[in-house]
């Protein structure tokens, strides 16, 4: 008998446990739904005739339409686009340039006091950006790159680059010892050690790296709005515009900012996982 | 973190210390890694430490950034006018609602949702992920367009949502106080998912033997999220709780630029947005410069005190 009421408890108690397990994993899925909903919304609404995007309440079903869209690229979507993927491309390009040898000197061949630099390039990404804006929009007005898309070139090179050395020296630092020892008896210079030992086992954390400075770059608005207007204007820029010229025009700006958000949502999905080390700034592996 | 060791480390080849070219080619083989960091560290110097050094010397003018008018140097008065500002004190209050929002949203709500999460199936957690990674991605500016239909008064969808349960519609973004929350409520749904996804990281590398111990002693699961996980975390969250201090006032500023100005009635001002608009619409230049200068000090002495502790901490698992 006690046998038996002590197995219809233990029974009980895992109905109970199943029941909250089950509650809590809703809750949690609900949550998601919640921080997904207002980007469906936006996407969903892109695809709204204007008059369907203003109804109240608002309307799930709908007849879909690419009319704002287009309405969107013929109202001078093209310049911003091609600024921002410009300046996303080469800052990006000018930053591995830059973190690659700098990492390796952090990790592979370290300097000595190696632990001080890389603190140095932290630092930097702790600093609030708008105590130094006032001193840098005078150098770029004294350079003649006020409105330029070098100028942004320059500050997002600066602004990823700590992130990207900090990366690039995780990844550096799983190169096997033993390999880059068997490289360098068999006399291989640096350059083969770089291309042929190094570069096959770090490429896809290069690569990872890269999409998080494109993703940063691409989103960039402090420096955008204070330094860029209508020669060099990026994405974030042209969005802000078109809000305060046609933010009554709902289904209109919730295209241009679907169009805006296409390249960075697949370069995230294409780097979750490594995005996290970035975002993290390496206090993770 | 800052202080771990390299795994590779691997001397300059040795030469006999004869003179001559063998010298040379030692010296250059000692200088190479430096000459590698240095385009890297120059290039931060210029752009970044640089700027800060001008904004100190700028904040003892009084300069309307024109280029034709002249500084005037007035030494401390711009810092004693500064401190006497009201609306300085109103954004400091602002900061501090503002940080305290992001850290509930940085830390706390992801370590509930990191913990909740963490024996969901791998499959639906990539899933999970994904979806709530979505507003990590999307621009500020696309953040601040989306809420702005979001929270439109007729017709938005949250007051929709809020009147089937027949709760007061509001103007969100139009009265000081639900402004400055709503403001919160979006910087904070913006990095919501980056904090889950670090949260989740540092679960998963807790190792199994821990929780094996806690099993084998009969610990229930409160008590092992209390005494295993909790502190196994710790750096974790130390260095969330840090990220979400130094960094919520550039969360914040695409919000407010592009949705409340830092109105109403100066309600969503805070000292970021503060300064910016000293600097870039009233044109003082050395008003601002002194309130960066402020900014700045108390953010490094913060940050530096943080990442002591979080140098301390990091070694908690060893």
């Amino acid at each position: 008998m006690a046998k038996g009421s002590d197995h219809r408890r233990r029974h009980k108690r895992g109905t109970r446990e199943w029941a909250l397990g089950n509650f809590w994993t809703a809750v949690t899925w609900v949550a998601a739904f919640v921080l997904f909903f207002p980007v469906l919304w936006m996407v969903l609404t892109s695809f709204k005739a204007e008059k369907a995007a203003y109804t109240s309440p608002p309307r799930i079903v709908f007849h879909p339409t690419l009319s704002e869209f287009s309405q969107v690229f013929s109202g001078g979507v093209g310049p911003p686009l091609e600024h921002s993927l410009f300046v996303t491309i080469t800052s990006t390009v000018v930053v591995l340039v830059l973190a690659v040898p700098a990492a390796y000197s952090l990790s592979i061949r370290p300097v000595k006091r190696w632990s001080d630099a890389l603190f140095f390039f932290l630092s930097t990404k702790m600093l609030p950006y708008v105590a130094a804006i006032v001193p840098i929009y005078i150098v770029a007005r004294n350079l003649g790159l006020l409105d330029n898309d070098w100028e942004l070139v320059i500050l997002y090179t600066a602004m990823n680059l700590p992130i990207a050395v900090w990366m690039i020296r995780s990844f550096l630092l799983e190169v096997p010892k033993e390999v880059l020892e068997a490289a360098r008896i068999d006399g291989a210079n640096l350059w083969t050690e770089v291309t042929r030992v190094i570069m096959p086992i770090v490429v896809p954390g290069i690569a990872a790296t890269a999409l998080i400075c494109v993703i940063f770059s691409w989103n960039e608005f402090f420096f955008a709005v204070n330094l860029t207007a209508t020669k060099a204007g990026t994405m974030p820029v042209f969005l802000v515009g078109f809000i305060q010229s046609e933010g009554l025009y709902w289904a209109r700006l919730a295209a241009a900012s679907s169009i805006a958000s296409l390249p960075v949502i697949l370069a995230g999905w294409l780097a979750q996982k490594q995005l996290v080390r970035g975002l993290s700034l390496g206090a993770l592996k | 973190m800052l202080v771990e060791l390299p795994t590779v480390v691997l001397e300059p080849p040795r030469v006999a210390s004869s003179p001559g070219p063998a010298l040379r080619a030692r010296v250059l083989a000692r200088a190479e890694p430096y000459l590698y960091l240095a385009p890297a560290l120059a290039g931060l110097l210029v752009w970044v430490y640089r700027p800060l050094v001008e904004t100190f010397d700028y904040s003892f003018y009084n300069w309307n950034l024109l280029p034709t008018t002249p500084k005037v140097g007035v030494g401390w008065h711009n810092y004693s006018q500064l401190f006497h500002l009201p609306a300085l004190w109103q954004a400091v209050g602002t900061t501090g609602i503002f940080m305290a929002g992001l850290v509930l949203f940085g830390v706390l709500l992801p370590l509930l949702i990191g913990a909740l999460t963490q024996h969901i199936s791998p499959k639906s957690r990539t899933v999970y992920r994904a979806l709530i990674f979505l507003p990590v991605l999307v621009s500020p500016v696309v953040t601040a367009t989306v809420w702005e239909f979001l929270l439109a008064p007729a017709g938005g969808f949250v007051d929709t949502v809020l009147g089937w349960f027949g709760l007061a519609q509001t103007n969100w973004l139009q009265q000081p106080n639900t402004a400055k929350y709503a403001v919160v409520a979006i910087s904070g749904w913006k990095i919501l998912g980056v904090s889950v996804l670090i949260v989740t990281a540092g679960l998963a590398a807790i190792g199994g033997e821990y929780y094996e111990a806690a099993a084998i002693d009969g610990a229930n699961r409160r008590q092992v999220f209390r005494r295993v996980t909790l502190p196994l975390l710790s750096p974790t969250l130390l260095f969330m709780f840090i990220m979400a201090l130094l960094l919520s006032s550039q969360t914040v500023f695409p919000i407010l630029n592009v949705l409340t100005q830092g109105g109403p009635e100066g309600a969503t001002t805070d000292i970021y947005y503060f300064l910016y608009q000293y600097g870039f619409t009233s044109f003082n230049i050395g008003l601002a410069s002194a309130a960066a200068v402020c900014f700045f000090l108390v953010f490094g002495i913060v940050a530096l005190a943080c990442v002591r502790l979080l140098d301390r901490f990091s070694f908690y698992d060893n």
